[in-house]
Order: C-alpha cells, then sequence, then structure tokens
C-alpha cells in the first residue's frame, strides 16, 4: 500500500529544553511534516521539555532562531493534540498561563495511556 | 504494549527514572548503552528496578555489559539480551519508544 | 517485518550508530528487512565521505554503505540538519559556492518527509540518539 492512503498515530516527544542543543527545534520540523503527510500527530512535552513553551523567548539575545515562532506554526499545520506533563511542569514552576499556548495537562497515567495508542513514537 | 529503551545512565541523568514514572505493567524495558548501568545493585535508583520489576519484564543489552566490565553486579531478575533479542522485543512490541 | 532507523546523533561521539548498526545486522540476519536508515541531527556526520578515524577503529559510514548495498537499504541524510552542519553534495556545494561536496556517495540527502514516509510504511521505526 502506497504511503498516500495510510494513516497513522504518530507521537513527538519532546524532553529537552531550548537553545542548548538543537534537538527541540528539529523536533519541531518533523512534527510540521508529520502535519504535511496528514498523519494523526500528537505532541508530548515532559521533563526540561516543556521549557519549549515558555512564554517570552527572546532567542535574538544568543543570536538563536526562536523555538517559540516555529513553534505557532502548529496551528497554521492544525496540530491540536498537545500534551504536558503535569509533574515536570509543577517541578519547573510553570502553570498554565506561562505557556505560549493552550495544552493539554496529563498525570503520568494519562500519558501512559497516550503513548500506548500510537504507532511511531519519536523521541527527542 | 510498549518495548521502552534508556540509553543513559541514571546515575546521570533522569531518563531512567522518567520512563519508569510512564511505563504500563506488561511493558518491556531495555537497557542499552550507558543505560545498563541501571541495572547495578546497591546504586539510588536499585529499588526502584526491583519494583518495576514486579509489573515488567526489564533487560539489558549484554555487549554493553560486557564492554562496561559490570556483568557481573546485576540485580537479581535482570534479564540478558543480545541484538537478536533486543529485535525480537521490537518486533513484539508495538512501537519502540526510546529515552534518551 | 520491515523496520526503519532514525540515527539523531554523530558517529564516534556516540554510541547510537553503532548500536544502531548491529540493531540493523540483527534484525537482516533474522530476515526482516529494513527499509530505510535516516541520519538527521548530529546523525548526519556518518554521511561524510571524509571520516578518518584510526586504524584499528570500524568505519561506521563505510560499514553502513556495505550494509546497504548487500540489502537494498535507502540512507537518507536529512538535508536541513546536513546544511547546518556541512554535509553537502556536489550539486548543492556548487550551488552554495562552497569548494566542494562531502556527502559519502550511497548516501542521498533529502528532506524530512522521507523520515515520515519510512514510519508510514515501516511496521517498526526506532529511534538512536542520546
Amino acid at each position: 500500500m502506497s504511503a498516500d492512503l495510510i494513516k497513522k498515530n504518530f507521537l513527538f516527544v519532546n524532553r529537552k529544553a531550548p537553545y542548548g542543543t538543537l534537538h527541540g527545534r528539529e523536533s519541531i520540523d518533523a512534527t510540521l511534516m508529520a502535519a504535511a503527510f496528514e498523519q494523526a500527530v500528537s505532541v508530548l512535552y515532559l521533563d526540561d521539555g516543556v521549557f519549549m513553551l515558555q512564554k517570552g523567548q527572546q532567542a535574538d539575545a544568543i543570536q538563536s532562531q526562536d523555538f517559540s515562532t516555529a513553534l505557532e506554526n502548529f496551528t497554521t499545520y492544525g496540530i491540536q493534540n498537545i500534551y504536558v506533563d503535569q509533574l515536570s511542569m509543577q517541578q519547573r514552576g510553570l502553570a498554565a498561563e506561562d505557556l505560549l499556548f493552550d495544552v493539554k495537562i496529563l498525570s503520568a497515567e494519562e500519558i501512559a495511556e497516550l503513548v500506548d495508542a500510537q504507532d511511531i513514537i519519536l523521541s527527542y | 504494549m510498549i518495548l521502552h529503551t534508556v540509553n543513559q545512565s541514571p546515575l546521570q541523568t533522569q531518563s531512567l527514572q522518567s520512563c519508569l514514572r510512564f511505563i504500563k505493567p506488561g511493558s518491556s524495558l531495555l537497557l542499552i548503552e550507558n543505560g545498563v548501568y541501571g541495572a547495578l545493585t546497591n546504586t539510588p535508583c536499585s529499588a526502584d528496578i526491583e519494583i518495576a520489576m514486579n509489573s515488567i519484564s526489564v533487560y539489558a543489552l549484554e555487549p554493553d555489559l560486557q564492554a562496561r566490565g559490570i556483568t557481573h553486579k546485576l540485580l537479581p531478575g535482570i534479564k540478558l539480551a543480545d541484538y537478536n533479542t533486543f529485535v525480537d522485543l521490537a518486533a513484539e512490541h508495538s512501537s519502540v519508544q526510546s529515552w534518551l | 517485518m520491515i523496520f526503519s532507523l532514525s540515527i539523531t546523533e554523530a558517529p564516534y561521539s556516540y554510541q547510537a550508530a553503532t548500536t544502531a548498526y548491529h540493531f540493523a545486522k540483527a534484525a537482516l540476519g533474522k530476515s526482516h528487512s529494513i527499509y530505510r536508515v535516516f541520519f538527521s541531527n548530529n546523525g548526519v556526520h556518518s554521511g561524510s565521505a571524509l571520516a578518518c578515524p584510526p586504524q584499528g577503529e570500524i568505519n561506521i559510514s563505510e560499514q553502513w554503505l556495505e550494509l546497504a548495498k548487500e540489502h537494498n537499504i535507502d540512507l537518507v541524510v536529512c538535508v536541513a540538519a546536513a546544511l547546518r552542519r556541512g554535509i553537502l553534495d556536489t550539486d548543492e556545494a556548487k550551488r552554495r559556492g562552497k569548494p566542494f561536496g562531502n556527502v559519502a556517495q550511497g548516501y542521498t540527502i533529502s528532506g524530512l518527509g522521507q523520515l515520515i514516509e519510512a514510519g508510514i510504511v515501516s511496521d517498526r521505526l526506532v529511534t538512536f540518539g542520546a
């Protein structure tokens, strides 16, 4: 069967903070590509990955491309299943109002169920 | 059920700790590369692995244990895997989640 | 079963590329097939034609090429990650006024769509990184 006809559940797991490495930025690109291929896309932020969603990033201070600008493309590409680990946020002093956009905040059990429903899990 | 792999030492990063938070009963955990240090006895994470083994299978990649000289220091219950086992586990589970 | 692999770290600096290679060999030995190996992030360095590891050390780039030739595996280097890190084919080097291209023959430089397509058509997509 050709790739055109298949729709799989893709989960992009982000665990690394932005800017210190480029993993988060390249994760965004891969996520957008999966949406462009009309796959069922979910994005999960946990551990330091939750910092990717911090409001008020000023990447030009370190002459870097802005991760948060790239994340705005999620809306354009219709990516709505954006999940964040509740404990990761609490441990890092983040509240929902600190984040760039609305997300679904999940418990560990809910995340385990989310992961179990995926066909492809890409980890960054 | 998912095959989870962890390739970082739990004494260095929290990848193993995070994995254990989300791993469902009946899943499998394969420790590879520096992740095999998670199979050691008498470390701060040994108790967590022992508890986890009540509900999941925990494997350690034997070539990585041998490279690091720690084959004789493992928690009872850790299953030894080679690359063939790694492939079999990936095939038998519905997907693979790599904790990097 | 059809496997594809995603490698996101550089050879030698991290064990990921070697672990992936051993996984691939084991899978092929068990009569599974490997559809594509996609190198992204620092993994693109596996596609360099210029690596000269010391004598006695394995040449990971060449090992992947041998495996790919024997088993018809698509070795793809992510174009965006490659350009950032200075891995170019000859045409791209000419276009950008660089003195030469350095991607090893047998590796294709292409976009992230190849990673997604690999996930769609394969039974399993396994990530090796750090």
